[in-house]
């Protein structure tokens, strides 16, 4: 594993936000024998970068999202979230890590249901006992099109609403690097664009996204696309269209089948 | 139908091991309340008498507490499956064969549990009743009997009682409407339906006019002493989907949550979750009212006593009290437990969100406690109106002899407390731990 103390490095020679090398990921299967999830995997992330994976099912993708966010052990290579390196923290070090420096969109919304939207929101800053106003929270809260909703459970929210209530607890939080686990997954076309959107609006600055889709216009607004396959990055593209992406995704289908 | 009856149950096995546990619980207890009945069997009419006096009020008190428990218990084992069973509408299964999938696999469920119970219980039955009679006067001679019959009868009974007593909740299964796999419906929430409020009027009507009689013997209270507070326990568990909800607001809402994330996520929690908390709330009120107000009663009684005839009155020993209440206690205490042992799913995924989200493992742990204090401390109020309503009544009814001073079963009240707290905290931190140790991953990710 490489030493925390090394620096990375990103393109515009600031260092890299995220730095992932040689990661593997294996699980033991239940007949005994191990199976391999993720097979020395490297990239980096980059401030401002927004960063989509796209593979086909089951190669990994997004054991990897939850690897590089400190949720999920890898089982060697070095994960580097701003020159701290995952493994060698203990639980409360990474759970501060977590908790200042990333944030999450899940496919499933995964807020909390006895909150309300505002409390949604403003929990990551209390959970670091950072004082936030409730004014402050209905401004992001109203950036994302929700006025009027502050006061509404998350039950009585509809998916969309609820998908655009993460994204302002992410906002709110101003993270360095968020993570998106299928975050239009569960919504229609109208809403999923609407939650893309919000999330190019995301990486921008010093902020970047990491979005894992199996949504090829989704993929095609980032500005650079991993195409994993069998758990290795099969190929990157770079402002790819939904066509090239859809391209570079069936060759993975088609070399993992053939 | 057998193999879904058989493979829904394995599938789900930790929602129906608290039913399980529940009815063994329930079972243990009867053949407590059996055995005072079968010892009776071929008795002088002397012992007979005062036997079957010791019997009927210890049937009562467990009937009451089994019913009490486990219909609720029942209730919610259907309302955390309901998923389930709108799944099984999905593929195909009807809605009249739903409804008769959950009553075969409660009826498993209880027949298994109330064997576990029975058959566990058994070897220890002559020495719990002997240990029982022995401060009863005049019953310490008598030898228990027990008899493999009267097993049975148990069994039968408690699944009987599980059975009718999910009637209702078995049909609602039935009812669930296939989109709720779509959205998380949570369940119902209880309600203070037409049959709870004629049960609340009943149970209270009775309580009083039980009060007011012991008012009319010069002697003071006779043998409706022993059943009094158990009446006003009752009431209160009717009136718990009236009173439960606005009373954890109110009193949680006097502790401010700005200083403690742990205490305004357990807060929030609680008040969101108390509709569906009435299981565990009921089940917590009956583990504290019960003793607390059978002695409020009877140490009221005792101050009259005094205060007529300056004569103190005989307590009641440790013998009578396993007798009497150690078998409904029992019951309330598993089913408080085994609610919130049930509800394990749900504290997963807000465990793993609150972590995801940067929470520590401790605060998460430490919501978990608060939460459980928060159902012990909305019941522990709740058992302090009985105790009082008990304590008061009985003295006002007393005093129309003789000045009388109220008691109002403070200790057994504090010291069933504490049970409680120690039990649903284990129940509410032990899911958590195990949930700590499960990737956040495999709890948030999408199925």
């Amino acid at each position: 594993m490489s030493n925390p103390s090394v620096p990375t490095t990103g393109v515009n020679g600031a260092g890299h936000l995220l730095d992932a090398q040689h990661i593997t990921k294996t699980y033991a299967s239940a007949d005994g024998s191990s199976v391999d999830v993720l097979r020395d995997v490297s990239l980096t992330v980059d401030p401002g970068e927004f960063v989509a994976v796209v593979g086909p099912s089951g190669s990994g993708k997004s054991t990897l999202l939850y690897c590089l966010a400190g949720l999920e052990p890898y089982s060697s290579g070095a994960v580097l979230l701003q020159r701290k390196q995952l493994d060698q923290l203990t639980p409360k070090a990474l759970a501060t890590l977590r908790r200042d420096l990333v944030g999450f969109v899940f496919q499933s919304f995964n807020l909390i249901p006895s909150l309300t939207a505002r409390q949604n929101v403003s929990l990551p800053a209390r959970l670091a006992h950072r004082a936030v106003s409730d004014s402050a929270v209905d401004s992001v809260l109203a950036s994302v099109g929700l006025q009027g909703r502050e006061g509404y459970r998350p039950g009585q929210l509809s998916g969309g609403q609820q998908q655009r209530v993460a994204i302002a607890r992410v906002l709110a939080a101003n993270p360095a690097l968020v993570f998106a686990d299928e975050p239009t997954g569960a919504l229609d076309t109208q809403a999923g664009a609407a939650v893309l959107e919000l999330l190019r609006q995301v990486a921008q600055g010093d902020r970047s996204v990491v979005m894992v889709t199996h949504d090829l216009e989704a993929a095609a607004r980032a500005d650079r696309v991993l195409v994993l396959r069998d758990g290795r990055v099969h190929r990157e593209l770079r402002r790819p269209s939904a066509s090239e992406v859809l391209e570079a995704l069936t060759a993975a289908g088609d070399e993992v089948a053939s | 139908m057998i193999r879904l009856v058989f493979r829904d149950l394995l599938a789900n096995v930790p929602i129906w091991l608290g039913a399980l546990v529940v009815t063994a619980a329930a079972g243990a207890a009867t053949s407590v309340a059996a055995g005072l009945v079968t010892s009776s069997f071929g008795l002088d009419l002397v012992y007979l008498a005062g036997l079957t006096t010791l019997a009927s009020i210890s049937a009562i008190l467990t009937i009451i507490s089994v019913v009490t428990v486990l219909g609720n218990v029942t209730r919610l084992t259907i309302d955390l499956q309901r998923r389930s069973y709108a799944l099984w509408q999905l593929v195909g299964v009807s809605a009249a064969r739903v409804t008769w999938v959950v009553r075969a696999q409660l009826a498993v469920v209880a027949l298994l549990g109330s064997t576990l119970g029975t058959v566990l219980v058994s070897p220890f039955l002559p020495s719990i009743l002997r240990f029982g009679l022995s401060d009863s006067s005049g019953l310490q001679q008598i030898e228990p009997q027990t008899f493999a019959a009267s097993h049975l009868a148990v069994i039968l009974l408690v699944s009987l009682v599980v059975v009718l007593g999910s009637v209702k909740s078995s049909k609602r299964a039935g009812r669930v409407r296939a989109i709720e796999v779509l959205r998380d419906a949570g369940g119902d929430v209880t309600r203070m339906g037409v049959v709870r409020w004629i049960f609340f009027g009943l149970t209270f009507a009775v309580a009083l006019l039980m009060t007011w009689s012991v008012g009319s013997n010069p002697a003071g209270a006779g043998g409706q002493l022993v059943i009094i507070g158990p009446l006003f326990t009752a009431v209160a568990v009717c009136a718990i989907p009236l009173v439960a909800p606005p009373l954890l607001r109110a009193w949680t809402g006097l502790i401010p949550d700005r200083r403690s994330t742990s205490w305004f996520l357990a807060r929030n929690a609680a008040g969101f979750n108390v509709g569906r908390s009435a299981a565990t709330i009921s089940a917590l009120v009956v583990t504290i009212a019960l003793p607390a107000s059978f002695y409020a009663a009877l140490s009221t009684n005792g101050n009259f006593v005094r205060a007529a005839t300056g004569e103190a009155m005989g307590t009641i020993g440790p013998g009578s009290f396993l007798l009497l209440l150690g078998g409904p206690l029992l019951v309330s205490l598993a089913g408080a437990a085994a609610t919130v042992l049930m509800a394990t799913r749900t504290r997963e995924q807000e465990t793993a969100l609150v972590q995801a989200a940067g929470g520590s493992r401790g605060l998460v742990l430490l919501r978990a406690t608060w939460e459980a204090l928060i159902l012990v401390g909305t019941s522990a109020l709740i058992a302090a109106a009985v105790q009082i309503t008990t304590g008061v009544g009985m003295a006002l009814s007393l005093s129309r002899i003789t000045g009388t001073i109220p008691d109002f079963g403070l200790l057994p009240a504090v010291a069933a407390s504490v049970v409680c707290v120690i039990a649903i905290t284990a129940a509410s931190a032990l899911p958590v731990l195990s949930a700590l140790r499960r990737p956040v991953r495999a709890v948030l990710a999408a199925e």
